[in-house]
């Protein structure tokens, strides 16, 4: 145990990121419980959708996240192009495998939350397709740096379709709005914006809760693809 | 409850979805620290043996 | 001027083997054609329907056959050696991308230009008519934009042939989008109150990914 502990050099630099690492270790777990409480429990049942409304308390917080994450890869890139460092390039393709979880959580929840209130499972409304939209670049990123010849290649065209990709979304919201409103489909997604205050204050405790996993899953998740890249360099060294 | 199928497959599918990946990159974690160790280890003793 | 002479001898050499061996331009002339075909048979397309799926046929048609073959722009110079000669020649920044963006515009141009009149012929709908002509070639450039840029990323990945597809499909579907809706306006005549400006989308697509692809492809070429 002792072993593991006195190494990892190369991500030791991060001290402070270590120390939020546990911090939010330590909130995370009862934030989640608090959560758990709060969106169960404490917020009242909502008078037209029913009990199945509570599902908007997990698919928008995560739904968040994903777009967080995609922002975070599109930053990554820009830098990692102009700097080749190789902590930006281990963000970047952390923060797209996490961002592919949280996605997908959010598009299945969409649908689970669709089917009941509206009675489709897909809507092809503007915010979820360009999720769905999001959900395939991240997709593809994660295939490229698979399919790519050499490591080294494939952080530089991920990077490329980092920010190809990001700059895009916007413009593939913008579409499917202007599509949607030409041919329009029974399912409205509600605004939301009237909510009595305990539903506003469970959903801010659970975006809270949810951005702060995030933080804490994606601070492990670049960990690993640090000590990945730590690694495959001592491979080369040591021949 | 109505509809409770929905809300709790919706709730299975976000906690044991972030469940399973947070176990599954806390399993890599100490997987890839092992073999970091390991490697360091073999590197301390190659330049033990080259003095 | 040394960019456009650098990138019309490039083009000017795309264009010369193209023409020589017509590779490119019949495939994709071939595979949309035998799409149509296949419509037909998917699709309800008598009279009274096909304007309303008319524009969403020749899309895809195109859209699929070119998705597939022009990477070829690129892919078959690497296949053949010319590539890294390419990427180590003192080219000027972007020229290559410009040289092949316009390589792959024409010859999807060259091909629709068989494709349109076939599916004018096969389902009976005039759609060479100069708006959906200038629809279609705003539509060519944004694709071809997309298409070329991230084939010179593919061009040593492995199982690149479907990889450009996939990569490219999510990006471009403001223009799949922009096209089948501004050509079905066209052909419906549907008022200004009713129509979004995809002409315009489509015109900013062009533009940014364009200027995206010019800034980006140098560092696609790196090694």
């Amino acid at each position: 145990m002792a072993q593991i502990t006195a190494t990892v050099q190369s991500t030791r630099s991060y001290g402070w990121v270590d120390k939020l690492s546990q911090v939010l270790a330590f909130v995370t777990l009862p934030l989640m419980a608090l959560t758990l409480y709060m969106t169960l429990i404490y917020a009242p049942t909502d008078a037209t959708q029913g009990d199945v409304q509570r599902i908007f308390y997990y698919h928008v917080p995560t739904a968040w996240n994903g777009f967080l994450a995609f922002f975070l890869v599109f930053v990554a890139s820009v830098v990692y192009l102009f700097k080749s460092s190789r902590f930006w390039d281990a963000l970047a393709r952390a923060s797209a495998e996490v961002g592919l979880v949280f996605t997908t959580i959010m598009i299945i929840t969409g649908s689970l939350w669709g089917k009941p209130v509206w009675g489709t499972w897909w809507s092809w409304d503007p915010r979820m397709t360009t999720t769905l939209i999001l959900w395939f670049i991240y997709l593809g990123y994660l295939m490229l740096r698979a399919y790519a010849p050499s490591k080294q290649q494939g952080a530089r065209y991920a990077a490329v379709l980092g920010i190809v990709g990001f700059v895009d979304v916007p413009i593939v919201y913008m579409s499917t709005k202007w599509w949607r409103t030409l041919h329009p489909q029974q399912v409205v997604e509600p605004g939301q914006v009237s909510m009595p205050p305990e539903m506003l204050q469970a959903f801010m405790v659970s975006l809270l809760a949810f951005t702060l996993l995030f933080i804490w899953i994606l601070i492990i998740r670049t960990r690993i693809a640090l000590i990945e890249d730590e690694l495959e360099i001592r491979s080369i060294e040591n021949g | 409850m109505d509809n409770f199928g929905f809300l709790f497959a919706a709730l299975l599918v976000v906690w044991i979805g972030i469940f399973v990946y947070i176990y599954y990159i806390g399993q890599k974690l100490n997987d890839l620290r092992q073999q970091l160790s390991e490697v360091e280890i073999r590197e301390n003793q190659n330049t033990k043996d080259d003095q | 001027m040394k960019f456009w002479q650098q990138v019309l001898a490039l083009v000017h050499k795309d264009l010369v083997l193209e023409i020589r061996r017509k590779e490119i331009i019949i495939s994709m002339f071939v595979f949309a054609l035998q799409i149509l075909v296949i419509f037909n048979y998917a699709f309800d397309l008598r009279v009274e329907n096909v304007k309303s799926i008319g524009p969403g046929v020749i899309w895809v048609s195109i859209f699929f056959s070119c998705a597939v073959n022009v990477g070829r722009t690129i892919f078959l110079e690497k296949e053949r050696g010319g590539w890294e000669g390419l990427i180590t020649a003192p080219l000027e920044l972007g020229a290559l991308y410009v040289a092949k963006l316009i390589g792959s515009i024409l010859f999807m141009l060259f091909a629709e230009a068989l494709i349109l009149p076939m599916f004018v012929v096969l389902f009976n709908l005039q759609v060479i008519t100069l708006p959906i002509i200038t629809v279609l070639i705003l539509g060519t450039i944004g694709f071809a934009s997309i298409s070329t840029m991230f084939a010179g990323l593919l061009a040593s990945t492995r199982a690149r042939e479907i990889m450009l597809p996939v990569l490219i499909f999510p990006i471009l579907l403001p223009v799949t989008i922009a096209t089948v809706e501004a050509t079905a306006n066209h052909l419906t005549g549907t008022t200004a109150m009713n129509r979004a400006p995809w002409t315009g989308l489509l015109i900013a697509f062009d533009a940014l990914f364009i200027c995206a692809g010019y800034i980006l492809f140098d560092q696609v070429l790196e090694e």
